[in-house]
């Protein structure tokens, strides 16, 4: 190409953009300092530069970036060339700030390291249980992250919180946060537990960076939400652990379920049940009454009558306490057990039929082939019980 | 669950099981009337108790003394 006279700018531009648009210079990390900082919507511009050089830089989408002139920072990106402008750029996915060079690789070393360890492996992640009757807490005392998550849990699903205090920066919060969840592993109480920090610089975040937490997470038996620091930041605690939420507020909205929604769940199953025992009810007794036409004198067939409709009322009663369980989802306790009364089978006692029930195992004596002659029957009435012996039996 | 004794302790997500396997029971259909009584009121008996757990329940924070 280059033995050719003369180039169209558009050429020269293509020749060094696939010079410079290579693998080696892809997903780099490059440390520097903020200038010509601008935004413009979502998108970054600015220049990163040390004592030596300068390098234009764009982040496209950056929500999250609250970066300022003369901060020092580490952005991830690829180089690229901007041909229309002649000259090359960084492309920025993913910045950290704050002097943290050094913090960093150590922390890309760890990651990488207990990566192909397979610590982070989704075949070793725990569920997390649906309804927890108590959950651990491990984070400071002091800190704004134990509030978060008490407001979380007392809003949707009050339970026990079993706090494990620790310092969650310095020199001894990495060997605390170990301790922390060693202990609350020896307890039998503790069905899933949250490792939260609020936000705070990245380099504050280190003790859950430590392989010692990391390792101790794996360990746990109990499964372990982490909600460390705000959204954009990770730590190797967050791949270990079972679920990473992005703060203590969100941890604790995943380490227990929506009241609200079991309870709704609870007013559906009641209002099953109640159909599916008025459905039975009333066919057994129309059953009952069908079964019995020896017994039905002429002037009986609207007492029968009479009885169908009582039994379209139980019906209709129950009926109208699944509405009311729908329309009031906090309804009276009183009113199911009106219906279930109306529904017992004591209930058909006063319509002048009896119960029969086998002394020896209280089962009920409804198939001719419960019973044996000797045997000692109860018979329940109305207002009364007796106890009978049975003489003869026969089958119809 | 036939101890009543027990009820105190049982713990709300047992509770809220032990109502779904009487609700899938019921809706089997393959029960006698007297059985069906029975399950039913061990329904109602379940759903009081989740009720009442959920309506009392309140969050409290206890602290892990000690070691660490």
């Amino acid at each position: 190409m280059l033995k050719k006279k003369i180039f169209s700018v558009g050429e020269i531009a293509n020749f060094i953009k696939n010079l410079l648009e290579r693998d080696e210079l892809r997903n780099i990390w490059v440390e520097g300092e903020i200038s010509d900082y601008r935004k413009v919507g979502n998108n970054c511009y600015f220049s990163l530069k040390d004592e030596r050089a300068s390098i234009k830089c764009v982040m496209f989408n950056a929500e999250n970036a609250s970066l300022r002139e003369g901060m020092k920072v580490i952005v991830k990106g690829d180089v690229g060339v901007y041909e229309k402008r002649g000259y090359y750029q960084l492309y920025v996915r993913e910045i950290k700030i704050g002097g943290i060079g050094e913090i960093f690789i150590k922390f890309l070393e760890m990651k990488e390291k207990l990566e192909k360890e397979g610590l982070f492996d989704r075949r070793y992640k725990k569920a997390i249980p649906p309804i927890p009757s108590t959950v651990g807490v491990i984070t400071s005392k002091e800190g704004a992250a134990i509030h978060d998550i008490y407001n979380v849990i007392s809003r949707r699903f009050p339970l026990r919180i079993v706090l494990a205090p620790v310092r969650v920066q310095g020199e001894t919060a990495a060997d605390e946060i170990v301790r922390a969840i060693e202990a609350l592993n020896e307890r039998n109480d503790v069905d899933v537990i949250i490792l939260a920090r609020g936000g705070g610089r990245w380099e504050d975040l280190q003790a859950f960076n430590e392989e010692k937490v990391a390792r101790a997470i794996f360990r746990s038996r109990i499964p372990i939400i982490s909600g460390v620091g705000h959204e954009s930041d990770f730590t190797i605690a967050d791949f270990v652990a079972d679920v990473r939420a992005a703060t203590p507020s969100a941890a604790a909205e995943m380490a227990v379920p929506d009241g609200r929604e079991i309870m709704e769940w609870m007013d559906e199953a009641m209002e099953r049940m109640l159909s599916l025992v008025a459905r039975r009810v009333g066919r057994a007794m129309e059953t009952l009454e069908g079964m019995r036409p020896e017994r039905m004198m002429i002037h009986a067939v609207r007492e029968v009558e009479r009885k169908r409709e009582r039994c379209e009322g139980v019906v209709k009663e129950m009926e109208g306490v699944m509405n009311s369980l729908i329309a009031s989802r906090r309804h009276d306790m009183e009113v199911l057990h009106t219906a279930l009364e109306a529904m017992s089978p004591y209930r058909v006692l006063e319509r002048g039929y009896s119960i029969c029930i086998r002394e020896k195992d209280n089962k009920v004596f409804s198939s001719i082939g419960d019973a044996d002659i000797g045997d000692v029957l109860r018979v329940i009435v109305k207002d009364g019980e007796a106890k009978c012996r049975m003489e003869e039996k026969r089958r119809k | 669950m036939q101890d009543g004794g027990e009820e105190k302790e049982i713990k709300f997500g047992d509770a809220l099981k032990a109502l779904e396997r009487v609700v899938e029971e019921l809706e089997k259909g393959d029960l006698t009337l007297d059985e069906m009584l029975k399950k039913f009121e061990e329904g109602i008996r379940l759903f009081k108790i989740c009720r009442e757990k959920l309506e009392k329940a309140e969050a409290r924070i206890e602290e892990l003394s000690g070691e660490i």
